[in-house]
């Protein structure tokens, strides 16, 4: 018979700066989780319990950031002196500026992406104020640092077949930033696309892939 | 070389004017909180030992941009050395998204929206008096309604003065 998967969300506590991510996984979804499974966390959840959570006033906007973050539209993540500030303070400056510039002249010849490619890993994962639930919505939040090292020690302490670090929306937009060795990261986002972790309020950024390793 | 060097020298002026000129004429936000166009304060709930009432006030943003409310909060300014039989403290929530506790979550006014902001009251009773002695007693009172905004650009904080009227407390009790 053949065996399917099962999306089961883990709902815990709002995860803080003062949470260890691995160790709130064990103890709000211990008991759920597998050695066939996948675990799966919210990227932002990550980045917060990394310390990935700023104000914008622990930014200091330097004439770069003021000039470069009118070139983006209102609604983006980095339109804001302050979070603009926080990709050059992750990218640095340089890099930044040569991804407007190279980004720019593509837009002019019908190329899109290229900032966001060239820009840093950070530039399309920082979300401005008020992208995160409270206590964090008024905090400019990073992407996680170094998401596959983080699957790999939620793996090893949860006991799961593997693991993932996924940004997903509602939108039907679901991309995998890291994975454990074994994982594959185009399955595990198409798996995610309805969004399981559902919306902040509802407090389910971990999400368990039941029998993974069997019904692949 | 030095004419190509010269040229590159004009193409990149002429970049800085032009994206000077692409900034300035974007705009910012110009959020209003008015303060002067508030209800009059309309009962909550009233017991033996508190009054608990609300006023509300239009909020809109006339500029180009998005701007943003980070945090609302208030300060009551009605020390004790000038009345000390009451205890009024208060807290700032969005009409269009009530909470129950003491936190504001930070929200954002596109251009050409307007909400409500609704601030609700407690008044308490000291020194062993009745609510009714203490909403008497109460003088006029001042309270700063403080907002930490940002749009694009900086930082800032807006403070805005509330009156409520000592008349406007006793027909609560009416």
């Amino acid at each position: 018979m053949e065996t399917k998967f099962e999306i089961v969300p883990v709902p815990t506590r709002i995860l803080t700066h003062h949470d260890d991510i691995v160790e709130a996984i064990v103890e709000y979804g211990g008991d759920k989780i597998g050695p066939d499974d996948v675990v799966c966390v919210a990227e932002s959840v990550v980045a917060i319990t990394q310390g990935g959570a700023k104000r914008s006033e622990d930014f200091k906007p330097g004439l770069l950031a003021k000039v470069l973050c009118r070139l983006f539209p209102s609604k983006g993540s980095i339109s804001g002196w302050h979070s603009m500030q926080a990709l050059i303070d992750a990218e640095g400056g340089m890099r930044v500026l040569i991804a407007v510039i190279c980004g720019f002249a593509a837009k002019c010849v019908g190329v899109s992406g290229v900032f966001y490619r060239m820009a840093g890993e950070q530039a399309r994962l920082i979300d401005d104020v008020t992208g995160t639930m409270p206590p964090y919505d008024k905090h400019i939040v990073y992407g996680p640092h170094n998401p596959s090292k983080v699957a790999e020690e939620i793996t090893s302490g949860t006991g799961a077949f593997g693991a993932a670090v996924a940004d997903v929306n509602d939108l039907k937009r679901s991309c995998v930033l890291g994975v454990s060795k074994g994982v594959n990261a185009d399955e595990v986002a198409q798996i995610l696309i309805d969004n399981p972790f559902g919306n902040g309020s509802q407090k389910t950024p971990v999400v368990v892939i039941k029998n993974y390793r069997r019904a692949r | 070389m030095l004419f190509i060097l010269k040229v590159i020298a004009a193409l990149i002026l002429l970049a800085v004017v032009v994206i000077g000129i692409y900034i300035l004429l974007q705009g910012k936000e110009e959020m209003f909180f008015e303060v002067t166009q508030r209800t009059k304060a309309r009962l909550i709930k009233r017991s033996e030992n508190k009054l608990e009432f609300e006023v509300e006030l239009p909020m809109h943003n006339d500029g180009k941009e998005e701007g943003i409310i980070l945090d609302a909060f208030i300060r009551v300014y009605l020390p004790q050395e000038q009345y000390a039989d009451a205890q009024l403290r208060g807290r700032v929530n969005l009409k269009e998204a009530p909470r129950e506790d003491d936190y504001f979550e930070a929200m954002l006014l596109g251009p050409g929206v307007k909400k409500t902001m609704v601030v609700k009251f407690e008044l308490v009773p000291e020194h062993g008096v009745t609510l009714k002695q203490a909403v008497e007693g109460m003088p006029d009172v001042d309270i700063a309604l403080f907002l930490d905004c940002r749009g694009r650009t900086a930082l800032y904080t807006v403070k805005k003065i509330i009156t409520l009227h000592k008349d406007e407390l006793q027909a609560l009790l009416a």
